[in-house]
């Protein structure tokens, strides 16, 4: 029934979504495929490398022309470490270096995370400031939250060789140049376990950018992500 | 730099910036891959596996389901196979009279045990100060986070626990405690079983499943 009722609500958002998007807002569809390594340190510490690159496969603008793209956009390369510093929570700091049109762009991320077993899933409340610098731009700063619900679709917990859905929901709050711009996030996955320490994940990435502004921008990315862990 | 709807055409040639781009994306995997070969670090507590898989009501042993059956439950009733290192069993998880049960059987159908989740305050004062007594002697600090009561005896007894637990005279209950740890700064996972008297009978570890596709 748990299932079942997510599946429901998740439908009912996204539709909401898509009944939201007014005529010319900008639109763009495209693929994220991510790689995660995460490995465990002595003394509760971790590394977690990713490399997300973006491929762009379709713009325009809502109810009027749109333009089929093929095309590879950006790369991002991040490396954060992190220590556990309670029964559940862990708090990380790193750099993330984006690649785009050959120029570099840096950013530094913090971030403090708390997941939670409750019974039949797991919750995880992630929030992370991050500052970027752009070659040509002014810099941004980002506040973002972050939650996340895992849940395995047999059985009570995840195991091996399982499916499991994820929801990511996430608000961001961005200022540059002193104008503040909130994104919203939703990010339905569907997963599965392939050996505990090595997961693969397939489905949508929902972004409303520039929510203040009269005309918005939605992306819709098919992510593909891969998860492995290292040193249990 | 934000993202663009504008049409880029992608340039293979090497510029100076690309080779300089290079270089950083090399650092950072280097860095990364340093990340990969580091030693894990493994506590050598006894540790629990378990695996819970759901089952179909069609696949589970008759005999199990004449007794669920036989208790004519209102609510539902969830379907798991159990699979530890040795053994395996069939499990029924259901809601009765404001209570969480958990039935165990054998392979074959045979009832095993009945778990019922219950609060700290249910249990006796002496049992309380005696399981008190005995975490605060592993642990630095601890935090009980869920407390089953376990039966164990024949089908007819088993069957009156769950459906009169409180007009039953029980037999020797034992109680499986998952608490949280501290020991040390360093905070664990652990499933303990202590008798009627608060006598410790077992203690595991919990190992946690890994979170990093959740945080990151």
């Amino acid at each position: 029934m748990n299932t079942r009722f997510y599946s429901f609500v998740l439908l009912l958002t996204l539709l909401a979504c898509a009944e939201l998007a007014k005529c010319q807002d900008k639109y763009l569809i495209g693929l994220l495929p991510a790689v995660n390594v995460n490995a465990r340190l002595q003394k509760n510490w971790s590394l977690n490398t990713k490399v997300e690159s973006r491929y762009l496969l379709r713009t325009g603008v809502i109810h009027a022309e749109s333009k089929r793209v093929r095309q590879y956009e950006l790369t991002d390369v991040s490396l954060l470490a992190a220590k556990k510093i309670g029964f559940n929570t862990r708090i990380a700091g790193g750099y993330l270096m984006r690649i785009e049109d050959g120029l570099l762009t840096h950013r530094f991320i913090q971030q403090y995370a708390v997941v939670q077993r409750k019974s039949g899933y797991r919750l995880a409340h992630r929030v992370v400031t991050d500052q970027t610098f752009f070659p040509d731009e002014q810099p941004e700063f980002r506040l973002r939250y972050r939650l996340t619900a895992e849940i395995p679709l047999n059985g009570a917990s995840l195991d091996a060789n399982e499916f499991y859905l994820k929801i990511n929901n996430e608000i961001l709050h961005r200022v540059q140049a002193r104008q503040y711009q909130p994104e919203y996030r939703l990010v339905p996955l569907l997963g599965y376990d392939m050996a505990q320490n090595f997961k693969i994940e397939l489905g949508f990435d929902y972004r409303r950018a520039d929510l203040l502004s009269q005309t918005q921008q939605h992306s819709l990315w098919v992510s593909m992500n891969c998860f492995v862990d290292i040193g249990r | 730099m934000p993202l663009t709807l504008a049409n880029k055409a992608v340039d293979f040639a090497e510029t100076p910036n690309q080779k300089y781009t290079m270089r950083y994306v090399l650092l950072v995997l280097f860095l990364g891959l340093l990340s990969v070969y580091s030693q894990p670090v493994l506590a050598q507590a006894p540790r629990k596996f378990e695996k819970e898989s759901r089952i179909k009501r069609a696949d589970v042993p008759s005999e199990a389901l004449a007794f669920i059956d036989s208790l004519a439950l209102r609510g539902r009733v969830k379907w798991y196979t159990e699979q530890g290192l040795e053994s395996q069993s069939i499990e029924a998880k259901f809601r009765n009279a404001r209570q969480k049960f958990s039935v165990e059987f054998d392979t074959s159908g045979r009832i095993e045990d009945v778990e019922i989740e219950i609060q700290w305050s249910a249990l006796k004062p002496a049992l309380q100060a005696a399981i008190d007594q005995r975490l605060n002697e592993d642990c630095d600090k601890f935090l009980v986070d869920k407390i089953q009561e376990q039966h164990i005896g024949s089908r007819d007894y088993l069957q009156r626990v769950i459906l009169n637990r409180w007009e039953v005279n029980l037999l020797n209950p034992r109680y499986e405690l998952v608490v949280r740890c501290k020991k040390n700064i360093q905070t664990t996972l652990f499933e303990y079983l202590f008798d009627a008297t608060g006598k410790e009978l077992a203690v595991t570890e919990i190992v946690l499943k890994p979170s990093s596709h959740l945080e990151y």
